[in-house]
């Protein structure tokens, strides 16, 4: 027992010599970015952010999964969405356009001016550049399953000059499993609800600047650098969302209560860098480059906030033309606790209000607009049977306070589907 | 992958706006803005503002007496406005108007204020009889800070808010030469900030938002105009030397931006100058009281290359380097040789009256005759005014000589700040080693 012992901690002893030269890998978060993860909806945003009591088929993994319970089938194999951010000071800005028309006519000297425009437009504190989503759903009656991957590119400024403007890349990896009942199911009245969960990965990088740039450029490969020398934070969460819906007149009317991104809890490592996360996803199938050091990962969370919210939604029976109109109410927890804060003001209720109208032109063509905290959002869809594209334009705040930094953004999404 | 994201966000925005005039994207732009007006009309809860103000003014009573202490509240109501936009600018404006509107108490306020800067000022300097050698020179520039105030007749509510502040900044100056006296080891250990270092570091930052709210030097953005981007590729391509050429050019908006403050109605204004010189005084003692945990210790400059590996977390970026860059020329001219530098900038602002008017980056300025200026600097600092020797006997003094605690301070509170906004590797363009030591060494030859 006694060498036992001895061998045991004469292990332990060579375990910390070998680690106590290794560096932790410092942690890097970012409390003005919300990495909150929900794919991006075309039809939601025009809409002011609102159609929790009705939302599409496909965006009910994510709103509210209560609409499972209206059962169908639908496929969306794939959708992908662009959006980007600060359009209308781009288009303000004569030299931008001048690079947008220098590029679209094939000559790429104009990519730089461009990109410093982009930058430039940023501005102080939190924004964002530009959000990419790909995804794949399938609804069969009342289950629902998807898979969903998101690249969002924000800016963070503490100063007031591209030399302090730094970016980090935040990559969303989701699976969705969804379930939707309906337990009333009558002419006059229905009752519906719904859970989906998600698998989250999350990954992004230590936000990365002029000074890093720098420090690159100095380098002779710069490519290298970038892979081996960027820390990276990287880890998952499972969340869930759930939802309640009543119905009414054959659900021309419905009431709907949702809790959105319940245990939204990051669990999440520090990483030497975006190489060393991958061998560690993938058990050492990059090659280090010689001399490169592994630091020891450090674990931390971060923390996404859930919701409660409430949502109504009137969606008439009508031949040729079918309107919604769609009432939300935003963070009602952060309302309620706001009701005892000594700056509240009646006024700072309707900053929880989302609202927004729809109008389906023939099942082929639609129109929609909305009002996000006060910001008006629009859009545009055609649906081509298998092809539907969708556009919004639409503003939000980036701000501490309601005018603060309002940021518009445009987005445009493509899916291959059925979704009737 | 950087080609391809740029080729969406041009698929993007050309979907829609092909062929598309600038006319067209203009009218675009403006409807577009438009929607990013609030509809609801609402404006931001101005209730922390207004109890800010409140505050400051509660601290003058009806006969004229002012509570300082009561008036440096101030400061914690700027941490909770500063970041927002909208709220900072409300506080800007309601620190702008007048204490009081009563003639008499104005003038009883004024009074009070400057026999409390002249306390301050006392008080200092029994600090700096008292403290040791090398805590003698931040005491000395607080001082000289708080000697640079002058209290209108009428005196606004950001005279008193300057006054408070500055008033907290000489308590904790001597607080910092009072604690490395005793221990020197008391404010920075070798895990980084004490917890007494950081309450020190805490209180200057609060004391710097504060200034920066009511001081307009401080509102110039120094980097916002230069083209940082331009001048990263000039590093790579040295080819591009007409970009270094642009990059400097738009260096010619700052300093109009910063050399109108000095004016009015397009005039040098004496009284303006005055102000002007006193700001940068209090905003450089911020700086440094900031810094001081970092750099109390120090001897001499190769002390600092030690800074550039120590983990420091003010929040800086490079923008306070540049502002503190700005401030220091300024304060180290004044102390100098004040008269001569008072004249220089009187000649600048006489010589470039038009394009001060009418600024922009393709203004150029004239340089006023310095021969009297540099003739005072050298009356200072020991030796003659030599043209083509004058940088070099110049860096020697700061180095070694009349200027070198001056020269000390000002090194390592701006290697405090590199390395806050994580601009180290500049120094590597400087020098191979990237060290200040072997920067100054280079200098030196």
């Amino acid at each position: 027992m006694k060498k036992i012992i001895i061998a045991l901690f004469a292990v332990l002893m060579v375990c910390a010599a070998v680690f106590a030269d290794v560096p932790s890998v410092p942690v890097a978060t970012y409390d003005n970015i919300d990495f909150s993860f929900a794919p991006t909806s075309a039809r939601f945003n025009a809409m002011g952010q609102s159609g929790l009591a009705d939302p599409s088929r496909i965006d009910s993994f994510f709103s509210n999964p209560a609409a499972l319970g209206k059962g169908g089938f639908a496929i969306s194999v794939p959708s992908f969405a662009f959006t980007v951010y600060n359009v209308q000071a781009l288009i303000s800005d004569e030299q931008a356009m001048a690079a947008v028309n220098e590029i679209a006519s094939g000559d790429s000297d104009g990519s730089v001016d461009l990109a410093l425009a982009i930058l430039e437009n940023l501005g102080t504190g939190h924004n964002m550049v530009m959000k990419m989503d790909a995804g794949f759903a399938v609804r069969l009656g009342i289950f629902g399953l998807g898979t969903n991957v998101q690249a969002k590119f924000h800016s963070l400024n503490e100063g007031s000059s591209l030399a302090s403007l730094k970016l980090v890349t935040e990559l969303n990896i989701a699976q969705t499993a969804a379930l939707g009942l309906k337990v009333v199911n009558t002419d006059l009245l229905s009752v519906s609800a719904g859970v989906s969960a998600h698998a989250i990965f999350k990954a992004y990088n230590k936000a990365m600047g002029a000074n890093d740039v720098l420090s690159i450029m100095q380098e002779d490969d710069a490519a290298e650098k970038i892979l081996w020398e960027q820390p990276i934070m990287a880890g998952s969460a499972i969340t869930f969302d759930a939802g309640a819906t009543v119905g009414f007149l054959n659900d021309q009317i419905s009431l709907s209560v949702t809790a959105n991104n319940l245990n939204g809890v990051y669990k999440m490592q520090s990483f030497t860098s975006a190489g060393d996360l991958v061998n560690a996803l993938s058990e050492g199938t990059m090659e280090a480059p010689e001399g490169h050091i592994v630091g020891a990962p450090v674990d931390f969370e971060v923390k996404t906030p859930w919701t409660l919210n409430f949502g109504f939604a009137f969606t008439p029976d009508m031949y040729v033309i079918h309107p919604t109109v769609t009432l939300d109410l935003i963070d009602m927890f952060g309302m309620i606790q706001n009701f005892s804060s000594e700056t509240f003001r009646a006024s700072d209720l309707l900053l929880h209000l989302n609202a927004g109208a729809e109008v389906d032109l023939f099942n082929v063509a639609t129109i929609r607009a909305g009002v996000d905290r006060g910001y008006m959002s629009i859009g545009a869809g055609i649906n081509l049977f298998v092809i539907g594209i969708d556009a919004t334009y639409g503003w939000q705040e980036f701000g501490e306070e309601l005018g603060d930094k309002p940021v518009d953004s445009f987005t445009i999404k493509f899916n291959i589907g059925y979704d009737k | 992958m950087k080609k391809g994201i740029l080729v969406l966000i041009v698929v993007a925005l050309v979907l829609g706006l092909t062929s598309c005039s600038q006319d067209v994207y203009s009218k675009l732009g403006d409807i577009m803005g438009k929607m990013g007006n609030n509809v609801y009309g609402i404006s931001a809860n101005m209730t922390q503002v207004q109890a800010a103000t409140e505050s400051l003014s509660g601290s003058v009573s009806d006969d004229g007496s002012v509570d300082l202490d009561k008036a440096a509240e101030i400061i914690s109501a700027v941490a909770e406005v500063k970041n927002s936009a909208q709220k900072t600018e409300a506080l800007k404006e309601e620190l702008s108007k007048p204490v009081t509107d009563d003639a008499t108490t104005a003038a009883a306020v004024q009074t009070e204020l400057q026999n409390k800067v002249s306390d301050v000022s006392s008080s200092l300097e029994a600090a700096i009889a008292a403290a040791p050698e090398e805590q003698k020179q931040l005491l000395e520039d607080v001082k000289a800070a708080i000697d640079a105030i002058e209290i209108s007749d009428n005196p606004t509510m950001a005279e008193l808010a300057t006054v408070a502040v500055l008033n907290e900044i000489a308590k904790t100056a001597s607080d910092v030469a009072d604690k490395v006296a005793a221990d020197s080891s008391s404010l920075l250990d070798e895990n980084g900030l004490t917890e007494e270092g950081m309450a020190i570091a805490d209180s200057a930052l609060g004391s710097l938002d504060t200034l920066k709210v009511v001081s307009e030097v401080a509102n110039v953005d120094v980097l916002g105009d230069l083209n940082i981007a331009v001048l990263l590729s000039s590093f790579r391509d040295v080819s591009r030397d007409s970009d270094v050429e642009t990059y400097m050019k738009s260096l010619s908006v700052t300093v109009a931006k910063l050399f109108s403050l000095m004016t009015k109605d397009g005039e040098f204004n004496e009284a303006r100058y005055n102000s002007f010189i006193a700001q940068c005084k209090a905003l450089k003692s911020c700086y440094d009281l900031a810094a001081s945990p970092y750099t109390a210790n120090a001897k001499k400059i190769a002390d600092f290359d030690a800074v550039l590996t120590a983990q420091v977390d003010l929040g800086f970026t490079v923008e306070d380097l540049a502002s503190y860059i700005v401030f220091s020329a300024f304060t180290l001219a004044d102390k100098i040789a004040p008269e001569a530098s008072k004249a220089v900038v009187e000649a600048f602002v006489t010589e470039n009256k038009a394009a001060l008017e009418n600024f922009g980056s393709s203004v150029e300025f004239k340089l006023p005759n310095t021969n009297d200026f540099m003739d005072a600097v050298f009356e200072f600092v020991g030796g003659t005014f030599d043209p083509e020797t004058a940088g070099e006997d110049l860096l020697k003094s700061a180095i070694e000589g009349k200027l070198a605690k001056d020269g000390l301070q000002i090194v390592g509170v701006s290697a405090v700040i590199l390395v806050d906004s994580e601009y180290q590797s500049l120094l590597k363009l400087v020098n191979e080693e990237g060290t200040i030591s072997a920067i100054m060494a280079d200098l030196s030859k």
